[in-house]
């Protein structure tokens, strides 16, 4: 793709210039606010862009159907209506496939069920989105993307709303599902901590402009995180070529690190 | 081996209309035509009126049981009426449910955009200054009252896309813009026009006095056309329950099923307008209960808002000409009367909306 994305007057991505592999998981990381979102949206076609995007040997400007088969997004706040049952809100991922005055046909339905077979959502289908938790709507969010049957994934802070557990089963999830069906996926995440794990290859994106490109471990140095992002960090190899990010507060001079107490020159309290 | 595909029956059951739901509206149509049919100033029995209705049927040699004033009664006055009642209606309440659908608000009415002072503008001035008596009926003020309904909503459009911001809302607002500033015009046209006021707000009150076959041809094409493109619609409307962005990532352009929906609505609900007036909260009440019952989808929201829709207003017309017998209330009044405790339930029970 190459493209730059303006609201209005603002220029809120600009002239970023990426090349995506298939198979390949593309981690987008920068601070709040330096257009990751943006970027995604559009690459959905969901914001007006200058530029393009060009998904495999497709011709150039698809049509918003053709894109919808091809790309398939996941906002960071998905809208649950929370009457609607697991197994209508799955279906509609095979809106895409659908004529406009259609219904859904035997092809859509036995996707959807395959789709919902392996994510282990068959118990759900008839309940409400609304009584569903935050990891299981994340899920059926998720079952949804996949039941589109597009070969691009583009995830927006998919871990961001969960906690600790949920937030890893899911990107482990996805990582599953993507060296099964070979999917590209694209992810913004601020969350450095565990992108370095699952990403092949990330993208950094500050104020509007990609400053970096490269493997994990190129891109998350402690140098790079300190400047980027203000954060002070310590890194750990994951042992799989991944990198974990641990972030470590700073701590003022005067004090020296966990122990007896020798610099007042006090009695220690045992 | 035989393929289990088409054996095994999906883990996903879709909403789908049932048998029983639309069973339902069946009977309670046919429940409200077959009283409404009776009962009136002149009460006529129910066989004769059967042995009546078979008569006409070519071939069958049954013949009618009534005698010929009575006869006169039921196919010139009764079965028109309830007919015109049964389609007005119809097209208010699948109307309303499909504005609640592309609006993703359930308090949504076909009038919102300004059909309702369109239309009203629209007789205004048929009857006020080209002086139509309302007993023309195929005369001018039902295209006047089309007219009318159909240029506020195109005004409406017209105001909300010279906006700087394209959404929903700027066209609620535009419709409310449109909607007073035509009201405003016709009350001035309606204080000018004195003498025929009491026609105007008779006519503004909504009813179904004057129905006659001629008014049911009148509106057949307009509803049938708006009718069809609705019921089509149906799954679509389900998807913009995700709201537009996510919509338009699934392959749907929001802008455009929102006019679609709106252009049809709006054909069906100018056409039953300019033969009844206006009868408000048809639009709303119907198919809000059947969406409380039926649940959000509209694949099914839709085809029972026909049928519980045409018999909700046979009932209520068959209320407003026994009630003050032999005078008429004006249909709105009825079914604002309905509507007052309707949202006062609705209100009671918020968290369900």
């Amino acid at each position: 793709m190459e493209l730059s994305v303006s609201y209005g007057e603002r220029l809120v991505v600009s002239a970023v210039s990426l090349r995506v592999m298939p198979g390949e998981w593309l981690g987008l990381i920068g601070p709040n606010g330096a257009g990751k979102s943006s970027l995604l949206r559009a690459v959905a076609g969901l914001v007006a862009h200058r530029g393009t995007v060009r998904v495999g040997l497709s011709e150039d400007q698809p049509t918003r159907r053709r894109l919808s088969q091809l790309v398939a997004f996941l906002p960071q706040r998905p809208e649950l209506p929370p009457t609607m049952t697991v197994g209508d809100y799955i279906l509609l991922g095979r809106s895409p496939y659908i004529p406009l005055f259609g219904n859904e046909r035997g092809p859509d339905h036995r996707a959807a069920d395959a789709v919902v077979t392996r994510l282990g959502l068959a118990p759900f289908a008839d309940r409400r989105l609304g009584e569903l938790s935050g990891g299981e709507a994340q899920r059926v969010v998720l079952a949804r993307a996949l039941t589109q049957g597009a070969p691009v994934l583009l995830l927006d802070e998919p871990s961001a709303a969960l906690d600790l557990g949920e937030g890893q089963r899911v990107l482990e999830l996805v990582d599953e599902l993507r060296r099964e069906r070979g999917l590209t996926v694209i992810s913004a995440m601020h969350d450095l901590g565990i992108i370095g794990q699952f990403a092949d290859r990330l993208a950094v994106l500050v104020a509007g402009n990609l400053t970096q490109v490269g493997l994990a471990k190129e891109v998350l140095t402690t140098a790079a995180i300190e400047r980027h992002f203000g954060a002070s960090v310590q890194l750990a190899d994951d042992g799989y070529g991944g990198i974990v990010v641990v972030p470590v507060r700073r701590r003022p001079t005067s004090m020296s690190p966990l122990g007896p107490r020798r610099d007042r020159n006090e009695e220690p309290i045992y | 081996m035989h393929s289990a595909d088409e054996e095994q029956p999906s883990l996903i059951k879709a909403s789908r209309l049932r048998v029983g739901e639309v069973a339902c509206g069946v009977v309670f149509l046919a429940l409200a035509s077959a009283v409404a049919i009776s009962i009136g100033p002149a009460d006529l029995p129910f066989g004769g009126v059967l042995r009546a209705i078979v008569a006409r049927i070519p071939g069958t040699g049954v013949r009618s049981g009534l005698n010929p004033i009575d006869n006169g009664i039921l196919w010139d006055i009764r079965a028109p009426r309830i007919v015109l009642g049964g389609i007005v209606g119809a097209t208010l309440a699948i109307s309303g449910a499909s504005y609640q659908g592309v609006f993703q608000n359930a308090l949504a009415d076909p009038y919102l955009l300004g059909v309702a002072s369109g239309a009203g503008l629209g007789a205004t001035i048929a009857i006020a200054v080209a002086h139509v008596g309302l007993g023309a009926t195929i005369g001018l003020l039902p295209p006047a009252a089309f007219l009318g309904a159909v240029c506020a909503v195109s005004a409406t459009y017209t105001l909300a896309k010279s906006g700087r911001h394209r959404n929903t809302q700027s066209l609620l607002l535009a419709g409310v813009a449109i909607g007073s500033f035509l009201t405003a015009i016709q009350t001035f046209v309606q204080q000018r026009a004195e003498p025929t006021l009491q026609q105007v707000y008779a006519w503004i009150l909504g009813g179904l006095a004057t129905a006659s076959w001629g008014e049911v041809v009148l509106v057949i094409p307009y509803v049938t056309v708006a009718g069809a493109i609705l019921l089509s619609c149906r799954r679509i409307l389900d998807v913009l329950a995700v709201g537009d962005d996510e919509a338009q990532s699934l392959g749907v352009n929001p802008a455009r099923v929102r006019m679609l929906v709106v252009a049809a609505a709006t054909l069906g609900t100018a056409a039953v307008v300019s033969v009844s007036g206006l009868i408000g909260f048809v639009g709303i009440i119907v198919p809000h209960t059947i969406r409380l019952v039926v649940g959000p989808s509209y694949r099914r929201i839709l085809p029972l808002s026909l049928l519980f829709g045409a018999g909700f207003l046979i009932f209520a017309d068959l209320v407003a000409r026994t009630v003050l017998s032999p005078a008429e209330v004006p249909l709105g009044v009825i079914t604002a009367g309905l509507g007052a405790p309707f949202f006062l339930v609705v209100l009671r029970n918020a968290h369900s909306l």
